[in-house]
């Protein structure tokens, strides 16, 4: 009896100032984000007035926050994707495959990770710049002619240069998470399908992807969360939004009209719909992708 | 059987090729930004792949003395730790009870945190800042207090610490789901207190874990400018993202193209010098999700 | 019982430090501004640099004994205030103009927070015996971007015209003469130009025109507009008017955009940003596009840039639809204002009655910017800091051929998701990358004028 209330206790103990925290701190500001959402207020002065989802509505009809909404999807869709695809590869090779360098790749790949925006979006500028950029550099020699495309200068071709960055900026990190799992798994189960004659690149596809699934599954929110947040300190940093809205993102554009176009409660109606938006695709693609776990 | 040999050998080119290209494309921006802080401010236009004419150190001497960069870095430090600090106290014990214990409410919290997670910073911002400053208001009014909540560094980490909770404490409990009962019941045996056995045995077992929080959250409050700028007035207590953001705002005046970026190796120095301390762990201790064993 | 004591030590360690830090900050807002002799002053750090208003600071304090004043001065000033303001702490004097990205200033006009101050032009200037209102150069208070509010039918002065610079298009003087170019005076001579280097751009001839920033386009809008339809016109279209954004003068505008968009240097629109755009005003130095819209400050903004060999700036108003008609140049002015909750505000007044004092436009004048009164290209020195001829008198004497006007874009113009602003300078953008058509355009901004409130 004592021993169970000294239980209580510590857990009391352990998890209640954590609880306090995140309420006062997280749960809180972020009802208000909600509250602010139903009214018109400039952002300075005692001048607030209730207006229910007018906010909501007047979104459903501007064009510029779907042109920002589309932009961010193909951003979460492409940037998911591609990573994946080269994480799990790199990941595969350098915790299975008898290399050299294997540590000195795995270092160097998570560097980006590390980088702040502000010097990505420099370092990105320089390479993208059309007519002394890397990238074009690099396309002329290929192409055996001079390449003079505009990166950040069209529509169609902002956004994929803004996906590039993201992924070059995420591939380290999910690759050293899927490694860390990676290597969770007991070389006896590759030892046997080596007796049995199973191929690398079968074994893959059998025995580390199937047993690596809860972690992929995880990730993909991770992905969708850090697509929005990433693209918005991106454009924040690079384009502001340049050309005409061509690489205005979700954040981005809240930020836009809560301050520059004193619409606060229209911006908090924007963060109502990214939270939403992004909360759902997650326990969507969570229910899709729901597998029975194996364990080894 | 040759054949295969040949196919092993064209697939490994293959794969030291493309992994050779990954750290290029890494390398050289890296490097890039390197040299440019080293070059004079009438490099920077035309040609930015150039290399420096000289060895131009004037840049950090003008980023510490004209930039106030020594101060910011002060105040960076000193919020970044006490943040961190905050951090580890409050969210491990939390994390641990969480995912090795069961009680009451326990699947609501667990639902509020990981909520918490898909919660942006960015729209928080405003909404903390007001909170703040009504606290002041109040409290100047009741008790004559000048100030407490805004303007105050410890204040500002403890911001930082809370609104990284969410994410930390999943990360941390994905790592705790993985270890083993035994060592808990082997020490309840012994006689130990839960205190004990949480701070003496799980923790340090936990360290792969641990450090990555470090590395993930040092980053994240190291760079974080948003609220630094906003609860923070006060030029003296600039952290060194705030600062270098002043740099950078040099709009229709001559740009300091030279100081700025020496700043910006100012800024990556100590992530640098972090990363490469932790590096070797990181692989352990990433296993969001977690992989049952 | 132990982790009970751990924790509360633990709680009352952190209030403990969170108490001593605070002791730290001083200064806090609830009690300044008591004392009548303290006059807090904001201002943008621009291109004049901070040295400047501490000068002009000084001098105040000299003419005024007694008077203490507190400045603040940043190149974000808008993240240092918007914090103190929604404290209720209020500078007295604010240098800080309308259509800044962050738009601090178009919100608190919005909201009506901002102060009026016709009294001070007619105040007797601190250390002289003249008003603001003699010394004024003509046509500047007859600006109706000082008097946002008129459409509601409120005449008062919201806003007192500080350091003004004409905004015409800048050119590489030297090229221009070297090749034989004469300015263009009309928009067919121009275009007729940007035909002939278009044709020869494969012999390495310069593109006709360039643009920093999409942004900077609302100068090169006044100016056209009121040379397309008068300064009436101008002023409707500024504020949105649906009538004038319907006119077939409209139609004229853009039109000739859509010709212009046809002659922008390839490279621009990959710039047009914050990060970049310095790249867009180097073309002008390496002599790869001929005109740019700009303002005064370009010469102290590119003055570390290499250049062509002798490279001189040179500035002309818009060219004009019929020849022999003047051109009108959109002179910037940077807006200065009182909030209405400043707690000093009779003092800011006079602070900013002193902004027209010889003494204080002699300062400004030194580190590059002119106030708008007669006789200030006077007070320019001859030479610059590094002994070189004064580029400002050339490019200042623009306004000898031409007309000042003045006009904004007042923040008004906005409504949830629209900006007049915006949806015409940004536009323009997408209109030369060949993404949207200049009737595509056009129907955006008719869009936005109608949703205005």
């Amino acid at each position: 009896m004592d021993k169970q209330k000294g239980r209580g206790r510590f857990v009391f103990f352990c998890v209640a100032p954590a609880t306090i925290l995140f309420f006062i701190f997280v749960v809180f500001p972020t009802i208000n984000v909600f509250r602010m959402s139903l009214y018109k207020w400039g952002g300075f002065s005692a001048n607030k007035s209730f207006v229910g989802l007018e906010n909501f509505k007047n979104l459903m009809k501007d064009a510029k926050f779907f042109q920002s909404f589309q932009n961010t999807v193909l951003i979460i869709a492409l940037v998911t994707m591609v990573t994946l695809i080269f994480a799990l590869t790199f990941a595969g090779i350098l915790v299975r495959a008898k290399m050299k360098f294997k540590n000195f790749f795995r270092v160097i790949f998570y560097i980006p990770n590390i980088l702040s925006m502000v010097v990505i979006s420099a370092v990105f500028s320089a390479i993208l710049d059309q007519r002394n950029g890397l990238l074009n550099g690099i396309l002329s020699i290929f192409a055996g002619k001079e390449v003079s495309i505009s990166w950040l200068g069209s529509q169609k071709t902002v956004i994929y240069s803004m996906v590039i960055v993201l992924i070059w900026q995420a591939i380290g990190y999910y690759m050293v998470m899927y490694m860390s799992s990676m290597s969770a798994i007991p070389e006896s189960l590759y030892e046997s399908a080596d007796l049995e004659g199973v191929g690398p690149i079968k074994q893959f596809f059998t025995i580390t992807l199937p047993l690596i699934w809860v972690n992929i599954r995880t990730t993909l929110s991770f992905f969708i969360i850090s697509s929005i947040n990433m693209s918005f300190l991106l454009v924040q940093a690079m384009t502001q939004g340049n050309p005409d809205g061509g690489s205005e993102v979700f954040l981005s554009y809240m930020y836009k009209q809560a301050y520059t176009n004193g619409s606060y409660g229209y911006g908090m109606a924007i963060g109502v719909i990214v939270f939403t938006f992004s909360f759902g695709l997650s326990a969507v693609i969570n229910a899709v992708t729901k597998r029975d776990v194996i364990e080894f | 059987m040759k054949s295969s040999k040949t196919g092993i050998i064209l697939g490994k080119t293959i794969t030291y090729i493309a992994l050779v290209l990954l750290a290029l494309s890494i390398i050289v921006p890296v490097g890039w930004v390197f040299f440019a802080s080293v070059k004079e401010n009438s490099e920077f236009y035309r040609n930015p792949w150039t290399l420096p004419k000289g060895f131009h150190y004037q840049n950090f001497i003008d980023a510490f003395e004209k930039a106030n960069m020594q101060n910011f870095f002060l105040n960076s430090i000193i919020v970044t730790a006490i943040a961190l600090a905050f951090l580890l106290v409050i969210a491990l014990p939390a994390a641990y009870v969480l995912s090795r214990y069961k009680f009451k409410g326990q699947k609501f919290l667990n639902v509020c945190f990981m909520a918490g997670i898909f919660v942006n910073l960015s729209y928080l911002v405003v909404p903390i800042f007001l909170m703040l400053s009504e606290a002041d208001k109040f409290l100047g009014k009741t008790f004559g207090i000048k100030q407490l909540f805004l303007n105050n560094q410890v204040v500002l980490s403890l911001v930082y610490a809370s609104t990284s909770l969410a994410f930390t404490i999943f990360l941390l409990s994905s790592y705790f789901k993985t270890l083993p009962k035994d060592f808990e019941e082997a020490a309840y045996v012994d006689g130990a207190t839960y205190f004990r056995t949480m701070v003496s045995i799980m923790f340090p077992m936990a360290k792969p874990s641990i450090l990555t929080v470090i590395l993930f959250q040092f980053l994240a409050y190291w760079n974080e400018y948003a609220l630094a700028l906003t609860l923070m007035a006060d030029e003296k207590k600039y952290t060194l993202s705030v600062g270098l953001l002043n740099l950078m705002n040099a709009q229709k005046a001559a740009a300091t193209y030279g100081q700025l970026y020496a700043g910006l190796v100012v800024v990556m120095l100590p992530t640098f010098i972090l990363y490469m301390l932790v590096q070797k762990q990181l692989t352990q201790g990433m296993t969001a999700g977690g992989v049952k064993g | 019982m132990k982790i009970k004591r751990v924790f509360s030590l633990l709680l009352a360690g952190i209030l403990a430090t969170t108490t001593l830090a605070s002791c730290g900050s001083k200064g806090g807002s609830s009690n300044s501004g008591e004392d009548k002799n303290v006059l807090k002053v904001a201002a943008l750090e621009s291109a004049y640099g901070s040295d400047v208003w501490k000068e002009v600071v000084k001098a105040f304090e000299e003419t005024k004994e007694g008077v203490k004043v507190e400045l603040t001065i940043d190149k974000k000033i808008e993240d240092k205030l918007r914090p103190q303001m929604s404290q209720g702490d209020y500078p007295d004097f604010m240098l800080l103009s309308l259509g800044r990205e962050a738009g601090l200033t178009d919100t608190l006009l919005k909201e009506g927070e901002i102060a009026p101050i016709d009294d001070v032009f007619d105040m007797k200037i601190p250390g002289e015996e003249k008003t603001p209102k003699d010394k004024m150069m003509s046509g500047f208070l007859d600006a109706e971007a000082l008097k946002p509010n008129k459409a509601d039918g409120d005449d008062a002065y919201y806003f007192a015209p500080m350091f003004y610079s004409p905004c015409g298009l800048y050119y590489n003087a030297n090229l221009l003469e070297t090749k034989g170019i004469e300015v263009p005076k009309t928009w067919d001579q121009m275009f007729e130009l940007g035909k002939t280097l278009k044709d020869k751009e494969k012999e390495g001839e310069p593109s006709l025109f360039a643009y920093p920033m999409a942004g900077y386009f609302d100068a090169f809008y006044f100016a056209l507009w009121s040379n397309l339809g008068g300064v009436d016109y101008m002023n409707k279209m500024a504020a949105g008017d649906v009538e004038a954004w319907k006119s077939s003068t409209t139609d004229e505008f853009f039109k000739i955009m859509g010709d212009l968009a046809k002659y922008v240097e390839g490279s621009v629109v990959g710039n047009a940003n914050p990060q970049n755009f310095t790249k867009n005003q180097q073309l002008i130095l390496d002599n790869k596009a001929l005109f740019m819209p700009n303002g005064t400050w370009i010469v102290g903004e590119m003055s570390q840039a290499p250049r062509a060999d002798g490279f001189k700036w040179g500035q002309t108003a818009l060219p004009v639809s019929k020849e022999g008609e003047t051109s009108n140049v959109l002179t910037f002015i940077e807006n200065a204002w009182i909030p209405k909750q400043a707690k000093n505000p009779e003092l800011g007044k006079e602070f900013m009655a002193f902004m027209y004092s010889d003494k204080a436009a002699e300062i400004f004048a030194k580190y590059g910017a002119a106030q708008p009164i007669q006789g200030v290209t006077a007070m320019f020195p001859e030479k610059d800091k590094d002994g070189n001829p004064n580029e400002n008198i050339t490019l200042f004497s623009v306004l000898d051929n031409a007309n000042a006007v003045m006009a904004n874009f007042t923040g008004k113009q906005t409504a949830d998701g629209r900006n007049l602003k915006t949806v015409t300078c940004e536009t323009f953008n997408s209109v030369v990358n060949g993404e949207k058509t200049v009737d595509q355009w056009k129907a955006e901004c008719i869009d936005v004028v109608e949703n205005l409130q």
